[in-house]
């Protein structure tokens, strides 16, 4: 499954009345970005092979050199997604429109291949 | 932009307000001796007025300090000294530590080195105050922090207590400034005014507070970061000026007033013409002159009466005793010559006259009167001479009744009669004695017909007339020396007010002019205020938005209300798009960010002369997605300011490694005994070789990937820290920021940056590459870039060389 594929999902859970659906958007969404960094680096000749995120996003900030921007919405991205998704003692679910930010943040990461 | 500046162009768009007051509502706001001189015209101020199209340029920020190094012992929670190392230059540091860790203490040292006290001292007890000593160290306690300051270097403040003092303010604070004298206390650092104002120290206590403090606080806070006080300064500095240009006015009309009620009292014409004048608010000053010094004499009164009494006198003594005299005399020559006498002896000459005719024509005969005697020459001779003396007698009887007439005359003219000054009482007072008086006039002027009666009533009468007008004259006399008495004060007092009022009359033009200029600047206070307060709104906003991130608490505009006890901050909330009005639906979390949205724009004003924001324990309270808001915000913040966040919550420097904002992070932790510790436990080159290292540990990355991206991360990682070596020693030294980004910035190229962290300029850098980790390092910087890291060469062997490169750097070893 593509990265567009995976975010229309996304959008769809949150948009539905699901009990836990921001965190199951926040999974999808993170799959998409998971998708969308391996299809940019792909792009700029460094396949991703089966390394870690931080591997990947450490590759993508020397890939995307040329664009700030992009490798801090990847980052951010990444950073917001794994809260939501994983279970902190301290943190609460996220919020609809937190999850809505994220899945946005993706879309652009994922909107310039 | 200046405010001066900014006011001016304010004013210049502003016709209703003339040139003068412009110019005093600038003098106003530059101060109290520029508003002097334009007053007293002792030089014109040409006042600085902004070219329009300067509006929106930024006006170049004055030098800026950054935070080198503390150094604290004996002081609250550190025993032993701990130094903190900061790198002077912008970039986010965070100090993470336990609760209890030590860095609180650290927080409020360094507070108190710079400021004298803390927030957190200023509403607490004695008992908190006294036990600020740490128990387990004996003796001083210091601080010491170091500062870079652009232009000047590195400033030493420095603040001990005695070994025997409990008291926390018993301090001897100093300054030392590069090579110059340690100067006792902190104002040789002209910061007072701008600690206050800017506030680059905050606590998470102090967050709190200054929202909860009351609406004026939080005017007063952005009021005095706005400059806006010297608004404030100018309206009561003009007002004071414009009291004092007035209050001659004010003190006139009161005077006026007194000097009329006590002209109304006094009976005296010109007292009450004065008093008619002075009724007006803007009295005739000429006419009052005039009367006080008696140009213009008063007739509508009994002064001119009194005045006519005064000089009112009776005929002279002599002239009426002559004239009665003379009279008498003249009735008693007459009487001798005799009127009868007279006529028969004209008679008889005329016979005789005729006789000597008829002897003349027809010569001697016997007298045909009297038949008896010739009429003969001799008789002729005798006859003419008897009639020559008979002529001259009567001549002299008709002398005598010329004299007579003419003594009558003057006895009828020395009986004048009575004059128009005693037909009526001038005054009730002097009733009686006018009375008198004009009865003896009265009896004085009703002369008999009788020359003897006429000589005889002058001697009576003149005598009565005489004493009653004497009497009369000194009842005048003394009338007049009264009110003279009762007028000559307020006389000398007209005359002193009318010079008074021309003075101050000359100066009402001015006296307008500040009125318009204090009207102008009072008008003009709450919009001036707001659109300066605009930036700082518009940047809340803004941090808001970041912090907010989960809040349906939508931050509107600020502004600026009212003026003195009712000044206040409205701050427009809206929640879900519905106005919230207040801060009541804000949550501690919310109201914390909200503040830190208020004042992290204040504490990074361009003109603030402190490069650096100091934030204790801001996350307390914070939502988790709060929490990478604000390392975004402070990342933002970062970029040209030293921030430097203390923290005991491991989110902050957890989202900021996440985030990868660039950010110092170190640690405090404490041992037994107050032993406190600060580590380096990240900065942005340990990141980049961190991740480096990661890479090359990540067995699931494929090699292409890795030998390509290897090169860029270890160059991040070395660019980073000369980068650091660089900012850190040049700002030190004294060098403006913006000096050294050009520096930083025309030196792209990876050598370069390195040949300026060792030796300070672009060199050659042979003679360093001998060591052949650092030849290797560098060809892997900067030749794997693009092409990749070669096969030959070992990642984790890349690494390390890099790793001893930076280390190298950092130590600033040139061999």
């Amino acid at each position: 499954m593509n990265d567009a594929t995976l975010l229309q999902q996304a959008q769809s859970v949150l948009d539905g009345n699901a009990p836990q659906r921001s965190r199951m958007a926040s999974w999808l969404a993170r799959s998409a970005l998971e998708e969308a960094v391996h299809s940019r680096l792909e792009q700029r000749g460094r396949p991703a092979g089966t390394a870690s995120m931080r591997s990947l996003l450490s590759c993508f900030e020397v890939a995307y050199l040329d664009d700030p921007s992009l490798v801090e919405s990847a980052q951010n991205a990444w950073v917001g997604l794994s809260n939501a998704c994983h279970h902190h003692a301290f943190q609460l679910t996220p919020t609809t429109a937190e999850t809505q930010q994220l899945i946005d943040t993706v879309r652009r990461v994922s909107n310039r291949a | 932009m200046d405010l001066l500046q900014w006011v001016a162009q304010r004013i210049d768009q502003d016709a209703t307000l003339t040139e003068e007051a412009g110019l005093l509502v600038l003098a106003s706001l530059q101060g109290d001796q520029d508003l002097e001189a334009l007053l007293t015209g002792s030089h014109i101020a040409p006042t600085p007025v902004a070219e329009p199209h300067d509006a929106a340029a930024v006006a170049p920020e004055p030098a800026g300090a950054f935070l080198k190094s503390l150094a604290v012992q004996g002081f609250r929670g550190i025993g032993q000294q701990v130094t903190v190392e900061l790198t002077p230059q912008p970039g986010l540091t965070i100090i993470a530590g336990r609760n209890g860790s030590g860095k609180s203490s650290l927080a409020e040292a360094l507070e108190v080195a710079l400021t004298g006290t803390t927030y957190r001292w200023k509403n607490k007890a004695a008992q908190w105050k006294e036990h600020w000593r740490n128990l387990h160290h004996e003796g001083a306690a210091n601080i010491v922090v170091q500062v870079a300051e652009e232009g000047i270097g590195v400033t030493r403040i420095g603040c001990t207590w005695d070994a025997d003092t409990n008291d926390v303010t018993k301090t001897t604070s100093w300054v030392q400034r590069p090579g110059a004298k340690r100067v006792a206390g902190v104002s040789s650092l002209g910061w007072s005014g701008a600690l206050d104002t800017y506030r680059p120290m905050m606590s998470y206590d102090e967050l709190g507070g200054m929202l909860e403090a009351g609406p004026s606080t939080l005017y007063d806070a952005l009021s005095k970061a706005l400059g806006l006080e010297q608004i404030a300064d100018g309206i009561a500095r003009l007002e004071k000026r414009h009291k004092a240009l007035k209050s001659p006015g004010d003190a006139l009309a009161t005077r006026r007033r007194t000097l009329q009620a006590e002209a109304s009292v006094v009976d005296d014409e010109r007292a009450q013409q004065a008093s008619d004048l002075l009724k007006k608010a803007q009295p005739d000053s000429g006419a009052l002159r005039a009367l006080a010094t008696g140009v213009i004499l008063v007739d509508n009164g009994p002064l001119a009466q009194l005045r006519a009494l005064e000089l009112l006198t009776g005929p002279p003594a002599d002239e009426v005793t002559n004239a009665a005299h003379n009279l008498s005399r003249a009735v008693g020559d007459m009487a001798k010559a005799g009127e009868a006498e007279l006529a028969r002896n004209a008679a008889r000459l005329d016979v005789r006259r005729h006789a000597l005719r008829v002897q003349e024509q027809f010569g001697d005969m016997i007298c045909p009167v009297c038949a008896g005697a010739h009429l003969d020459q001799t008789w002729a001779e005798t006859t003419r001479e008897d009639i020559a003396r008979r002529s001259r007698e009567l001549e002299a009887l008709e002398a005598a009744r010329a004299a007579l007439e003419r003594a009558r005359t003057g006895a009828r003219r020395v009986v004048s009669p009575r004059p128009a000054s005693l037909d009526r009482d001038p005054l009730p007072t002097l009733a009686q004695a006018v009375t008198q008086a004009r009865q003896a006039w009265d009896l004085w002027a009703a002369a008999p017909e009788g020359d003897l009666d006429l000589s005889a009533h002058l001697e009576l009468y003149w005598g009565e007339l005489d004493t009653a007008l004497q009497s009369l004259r000194a009842a005048v006399a003394q009338e007049l020396q009264h009110r003279q008495d009762a007028w000559t004060p307020i006389a000398t007092k007209v005359a002193a007010f009318s010079a008074d009022w021309d003075a101050w009359s000359s100066t009402t033009a001015t006296v307008g002019d500040v009125a318009a200029a204090t009207k102008w600047l009072k008008t003009n206070d709450t919009r001036l205020k707001n659109e300066r307060l605009l930036p700082i709104s518009d940047a809340a906003r803004k941090a808001w938005a970041m912090l907010r991130q989960e809040s349906n608490v939508d931050l509107g505009s600020l502004t600026l209300e009212g003026a003195a006890t009712r000044r206040r901050v409205s701050i427009e909330a809206t929640v879900d798009g519905r106005d919230a009005g207040a801060l009541a639906v804000m949550s501690q979390g919310e109201l914390h960010a909200l503040a830190l949205a208020l004042f992290l724009p204040r504490a990074s004003m361009p003109e603030s002369p402190f490069r650096f924001v100091v934030l204790d324990d801001p996350v307390q309270a914070m939502d988790p997605a709060k929490v990478e808001g604000l390392v975004q915000l402070l990342a933002e913040l970062a970029a040209t300011r030293q921030v430097i966040v203390l923290s005991h919550d491991d989110r902050l420097p957890a989202a900021a490694r996440r985030a990868r904002v660039g950010a110092r992070i170190l640690e405090v932790t404490r041992g037994a005994g107050s032993t406190v510790s600060v580590s380096d436990s990240l900065d942005p080159a340990k990141r980049y070789l961190d991740d480096a290292f990661a890479l090359v540990l990540d067995v699931g990355l494929p090699e292409e990937t890795l030998r390509r991206t290897l090169p860029g991360m270890l160059r991040f990682a070395v660019e980073s820290a000369a980068r650091d070596v660089v900012f850190d020693r040049r700002l030190t030294r004294g060098d403006a920021l913006a000096d050294v980004e050009e520096l930083w910035s025309t030196h792209p190229a990876t050598r370069e940056r390195v040949s300026l962290a060792i030796y300070g300029e672009v060199r050659n850098l042979d003679d360093w590459l001998v060591r052949g980790y650092r030849k290797f390092a560098l060809g892997v910087i900067t030749g794997g870039m693009h092409s990749g890291l070669k096969n030959t060469a070992d990642g984790k062997d890349a690494c390390r060389a890099v790793e001893n490169v930076i280390t190298d750097l950092r130590a600033g070893a040139k061999q």
